[in-house]
């Protein structure tokens, strides 16, 4: 059964916005974990334990954007930017994190 | 596209994709809500009277005659009243083997292996699949969140239609009304359980805190969010170790009384052993964070835990999805409100069927046979187990083996019968299976297990026991209420199918 | 104890039934006029608070809130499925079990 021309962009869209919802979403999930482990005000333990047990829901509201989003490509900038900047941020400071 | 026409198309599919798994899980987690009356069901043992009291160093005097092997770490503990029973696990030191073993109190005596009722809770968790099964269970629980939130965006009467259910409507509304009805009442429950139950392994799904503030080295993490002792090994031998009993003793002093809960020792060969006594406190929902660290040999007082707020704080989300506090009361809630869930599973697959069904296609076929190999095999190969447990002979070194292979082999049995069907098996059969099965099993008890039958719990006032051959013989008469025939014509029509 | 605050609860989900349009006419003729509607969601809010002081008073406030909540779903489910297969029942399902657990509750 051949894909038709006229399916395959949107089955491509579909496609791309499961691969940002699993592995964009968690990417996000990880970035954020990560930036609020070395940004919140508390103890080293304390940042590490909030950020991890909020990391799903920041997980779930990118999947649930990945198909919400307006377009595929607009849905890949949003997550994989935020999770960048966030990325960023968060591993740059090389002993921000570490502090005790 | 609008956001409602994605959002259904993210919850139909993102729903579908995977529901045998999650139907799994939940029922699995529904069951294990009770897992500890059912280990007490399948260790009969436990019912033989006796008069000694068993105490830690009895215990720990049968792991030094029975295992020689150098050890990492051995736990143990005390009975309760819900687990009636010395427990004891241990890890070996080289091969990082582990060991588990239940006494009955009464006689001091090793309890045959059995897969207990810990199988419900350990396939719920990780599928008997280990880290990759944990993972696997993970992943169902963020489609779940997804299905759950997306559900919500396209639910257009949330309210108006809170109550409604519609059974005489055409098939697929009944069943969207039920699915809904199930989804949305619950939600406080599903959504709950589902995060609280990711976020119990959120450190083995979630390693960034660690990389960014530990240098990517969680036991260094968890030494220091918990609060808790660790000394390492010296690599010289251990001196005689105290009395386990006066180290609880003065635990209890401790605590003004307080109960004792898991006792570990580590590395008890070693002169740097430490033993761990940890506070028990089922009545809070967060299990309390008191653990007292002796030397092994001493017995002087090394550390009082000091747990910080965010770890009690993940301890009580761990805690809220477990529901072992309180009485029993909160568990026959989790029950109800976990079968609603797998309700809110079911009216979804209905749904899904009849909208393609006058379509056809091959996907109804398969997912016919899904259903039924999964929502109808799972239940009956759990029936299936509890036979196993009961037929097979306590003595028999391979029983736990044996007993898995019971639960599998039926399991797989019914789902090839069910995808060889391809998509014609019904539920009647299983029904009728189930019936047999569930009916049969507290007869069995009068047959095989002197003490611990039904008439035996009650007349003990063993309530907790009885509850299992009660739940039993009401499951039996529900399939059995199921599959009767609703008129005439209809009874003479399924008798005529049965006989020659 | 528990029984009288599932009741409460149960009544409280029969009372916001009855406040809307569908399922007020599956028991009385007609739909609800606003003050009924207005007095019928207030009761419900009463004997629902009602409810969740009683199960706080009994098992405190971490436990007793957990517990009224899990009762709230499932009498609400319990509602739900008596106006779906047995709506007569409605009238005296909140009323026996109040009656019942009022007399477990003074045992």
């Amino acid at each position: 059964m051949m894909i038709e021309s006229s399916n395959l962009a949107p089955r491509l869209g579909i496609f791309a916005r499961v691969l940002a919802a699993l592995f964009g979403g968690y990417a996000l999930a990880y970035c954020f974990t990560a930036f609020l482990s070395v940004y919140l005000p508390l103890i080293r333990a304390d940042r590490v334990v909030y950020a991890s047990l909020g990391c799903f829901a920041v997980w779930t509201a990118a999947a649930i954007y990945a198909f919400g989003a307006r377009s595929a490509t607009r849905a890949w900038l949003v997550i994989g930017g935020l999770a960048l900047l966030l990325g960023l941020a968060a591993f740059l400071p090389a002993e921000l994190g570490a502090r005790p | 596209m609008s956001l409602r026409q994605s959002m259904a198309g993210l919850h139909t599919w993102g729903g579908l994709l995977p529901i045998w798994l999650l139907f799994v899980v939940i029922f699995t987690g529904t069951l294990a809500c009770f897992d500890k009356e059912l280990e007490r069901w399948m260790r009969p043992g436990l019912q033989t009277p006796g008069q000694m009291q068993m105490n830690a160093d009895d215990v720990r005097q049968w792991l030094k005659n029975n295992v020689s092997e150098e050890l990492h770490a051995y736990w143990m503990h005390p009975p309760t009243t819900r687990e009636p029973y010395w427990q004891l696990g241990w890890e070996e030191h080289d091969s990082g083997e582990r060991g588990r073993k239940l006494f009955a109190p009464a006689t001091g005596e090793a309890l045959p292996d059995t897969l207990g009722g810990n199988f419900f809770f350990s396939l719920h968790y990780q599928l008997h699949a280990g880290t990759f099964g944990m993972y696997v269970v993970g992943l169902a629980g963020m489609f779940m969140l997804v299905a759950l939130v997306s559900g919500v965006i396209i639910h257009r009467r949330i309210f108006k239609d809170f109550f409604t259910l519609r059974p005489n409507a055409n098939g697929q509304r009944a069943w969207l009304d039920g699915h809904n009805l199930f989804g949305v009442i619950g939600l406080p429950f599903h959504l709950v359980m589902a995060y609280t139950g990711v976020a119990i392994f959120v450190a083995s799904y979630m390693p960034a805190g660690v990389q960014v503030a530990y240098q990517g080295n969680p036991l260094k993490f968890f030494h220091e969010v918990a609060g808790g002792y660790h000394r390492e090994e010296l690599e010289q031998p251990g001196g005689t170790p105290i009395a386990l009993e006066r180290l609880l003793a003065d635990a209890r002093a401790q605590w003004d009384g307080g109960e004792v809960g898991w006792i570990s020792v580590h590395h008890p060969d070693d002169a740097s052993a430490v033993v761990d006594i940890r506070r028990r406190d089922p009545s809070r929902i967060g299990s309390p964070q008191d653990t007292l660290s002796y030397d092994a040999a001493t017995g002087e007082l090394l550390n009082v835990q000091q747990a910080g707020t965010a770890y009690r704080a993940y301890i009580w989300m761990a805690g809220l999805h477990m529901g072992q506090f309180g009485g029993s009361l909160v568990r026959w809630l989790y029950v109800a409100l976990g079968l609603a869930g797998c309700g809110m599973l079911i009216g979804g697959l209905q749904v899904w069927l009849r909208k393609r069904e006058a379509r056809g296609g091959a996907g109804i076929a398969l997912v016919r046979s899904l259903n039924v190999a999964v929502l109808g095999g799972l239940p009956v190969a759990c029936l299936g187990l509890l036979w196993a447990n009961r037929l097979l002979p306590a003595d028999w070194a391979m029983r736990q083996t044996l007993e898995g292979w019971s639960f599998s082999l039926l399991w797989l049995a019914i789902a090839g019968w069910a995808l060889a069907r391809r998509g014609r098996a019904g539920y009647r059969p299983l029904a009728w299976l189930a019936a047999v099965l569930a009916l049969g099993l507290p007869l069995l008890n009068l047959l095989l297990v002197p003490q611990g039958h039904l008439l035996a719990s009650i007349g003990r006032g063993d309530w907790a026991l009885a509850s299992v051959d009660l739940t039993l013989l009401t499951i039996g008469l529900l399939c059995l209420l199921w599959v009767r025939p609703r008129t005439q014509r209809e009874a003479r029509t399924r008798l005529a199918e049965v006989t020659p | 104890m528990m029984l009288l605050a599932l009741a409460l609860n149960l009544f409280g989900m029969g009372s916001l039934s009855m406040a809307m349009k569908r399922h007020h006419r599956q028991l009385w003729k007609g739909e609800p006029g606003r003050v009924r509607v207005v007095v019928l969601r207030l009761a419900a809010v009463l004997v629902i608070l009602l409810a969740l002081a009683l199960c706080v008073v009994t098992t405190g406030a971490e436990q007793g809130v957990l517990l009224w909540l899990c009762l709230l779903m499932l009498a609400a489910l319990v509602q739900g499925l008596l106006l779906a297969f047995r709506p007569h029942l409605v009238r005296y399902a909140a009323a026996l079990l109040l009656l019942l657990g009022t007399g477990v509750a003074l045992l």
